[in-house]
């Protein structure tokens, strides 16, 4: 049951990271390469948090 | 979810405002103490009006929903969903637990280079904390049933009783703290009141940056307890509507009422936002007071927040506006972000005060005193000299050093340090 579980767990994980990536290749292509990237405009922290594999609820 | 973002417009011609700056503060330049209003700073330094339009243009655009234009502070808000705000930064958002924030530092377009400094509330991993010092001191023996008027008494005749310098101490709850007495004479003031400066007058006064409301009567019972005089306090609500009162009102009421009790003759103006960067841009684009006080620190925001920030206060500096920023009382390790609670909690490596970190803001160290207890109750942790003229321990200038720098105040015949 445990197994089970870590199973269905890993397989939404690796969904949820396809998905991300697709949505990433989406917007890159949606807004256009080439504009002006704001340094240092993210948390740092963020990559403090682990594995992030949510994509947040849109 | 409805992200609402704040996009930060930069301001132009750096240099030339370094030159402005220095020249403000220099006895033989022709620009020494001639301060801009805010609308002449934002002629000189801030975004044309086209350009700020062309922005909100494009936010429209990418369907964001613009809620307010602020041109003498230099921002935009808008409301976007999670999609629309990831298509137009061209970054991606992600949550884990309670936190959320984009991946990777947002685009704009080419053409806004440098007029976009910050992109804020793409995240939720920041906070912010008052620096006020929360600690519960241990009670000690009962006081004398009249120390308030032997209180009142100390002030008026500092001379009365040497010795006992920062008595009375107020019993709180059974606890003794400090009172706006003991802070007076540590820091040496109750000769500047007992010559008459009690701070300047309207229509300067010290203006208060704050994320929480306050019950008014809270503030009534201060003055009157302390016989102090009433407060010549203005609420000013930069969104039109109160945040309501939260866990800060502690900070908002030490603030309040320690500005007043440091300054009894000075108006107080209290700018209560929900968001502290509102509060903190509204009391310089008001340009109603010639200091303002911030006592927070923030903490896990991105450098690019700072950068918004400082534009802010280097226009407060070409306004003569002095900035104080509590440092806090963490030390070094300063403020870190909790993730697990989206609070911010004490370091363990080096954290500077970003904020208080800025070249246009005076840095207010925190101070925590130690007092001791005679056999009556009274802190006898300072001694002073004799006369008129003693001198205890506090912040005092020395010789050949320059007032505080940038302050208006310092022009004008009172002053209130």
């Amino acid at each position: 049951m445990r197994t089970a579980h870590k199973l269905t767990w890993m397989a939404g994980a690796i969904a949820a990271i396809a998905g991300w990536t697709l949505a990433i290749s989406a917007i890159a292509s949606a807004a256009g390469v080439g504009g002006a990237k704001l340094a240092n405009n993210h948390p740092a922290g963020l990559a403090q948090l682990g594995p992030v594999v949510m994509q947040i609820q849109r | 979810m409805t992200l609402k973002i704040t996009v930060v417009l930069g301001i132009h011609d750096q240099a030339k405002l370094d030159r402005l700056l220095a020249d403000q503060q220099n006895p033989s330049s022709a620009e020494y103490h001639h301060w801009l209003t805010p609308a002449q700073f934002a002629r000189r330094f801030g975004p044309a009006p086209e350009q700020t339009d062309a922005v909100v243009q494009w936010l429209r655009g990418q369907g964001l929903q613009v809620m307010s234009i602020n041109r003498l502070g230099r921002t935009i808000d808008a409301a976007a969903s999670v999609a629309q705000a990831e298509g137009a930064f061209a970054t991606t958002i992600v949550e884990h637990g309670a936190s959320y924030g984009n991946t990777a530092d947002p685009s704009v377009p080419a053409k806004f280079a440098g007029l976009i400094v910050a992109i804020n509330g793409l995240d939720n991993m920041h906070a912010v904390m008052p620096a006020g010092l929360r600690r519960q001191l241990p009670a000690t023996s009962a006081r004398s049933p009249n120390w308030l008027t032997l209180a009142l008494a100390d002030v008026a005749h500092p001379e009365a009783d040497e010795g006992f310098a920062s008595a009375p101490d107020v019993n709180v709850g059974g606890s003794i703290t400090f009172g706006p007495f003991d802070i007076e004479t540590y820091y040496n003031e109750t000769p500047l009141i007992t010559g008459g400066n009690s701070g300047t007058a309207s229509p300067d006064c010290v203006a208060l940056a704050e994320d929480s409301d306050y019950l008014d009567s809270a503030v009534s019972l201060f003055a009157t307890g302390f016989s102090f005089p009433s407060f010549n306090i203005t609420r000013v609500l930069p969104s039109g509507t109160s945040p309501g009162i939260n866990g800060d009102e502690t900070e908002a009421l030490l603030d309040i009422d320690y500005a007043h009790a440091t300054a009894p003759a000075t108006p107080v103006n209290v700018y209560v936002n929900s968001s502290l960067y509102t509060s903190i841009q509204s009391s310089i684009t008001d340009n109603k007071c010639g200091a303002i006080s911030i006592s927070f620190g923030y903490c896990g925001a991105s450098s690019s927040f700072y950068t918004g920030l400082d534009t802010l206060f280097a226009q407060a500096a070409s306004q003569g506006q002095s900035v104080f920023v509590s440092t806090g009382d963490w030390g070094a390790a300063g403020l870190a972000y909790n993730s697990s609670t989206n609070t911010c909690a004490a370091g363990t490596t080096l954290n500077p005060s970003e904020m208080a970190a800025s070249p246009h803001v005076t840095a207010v160290g925190g101070t925590t005193f130690t007092p001791q207890w005679d056999a009556s109750g009274n802190d006898i942790s300072v001694v002073c000299g004799a006369g008129r003229n003693r001198k205890c321990v506090g912040i005092e200038r020395r010789r050949g050093e320059p007032d505080f720098p940038q302050a208006r105040v310092a022009s004008r015949s009172r002053r209130t340090e």
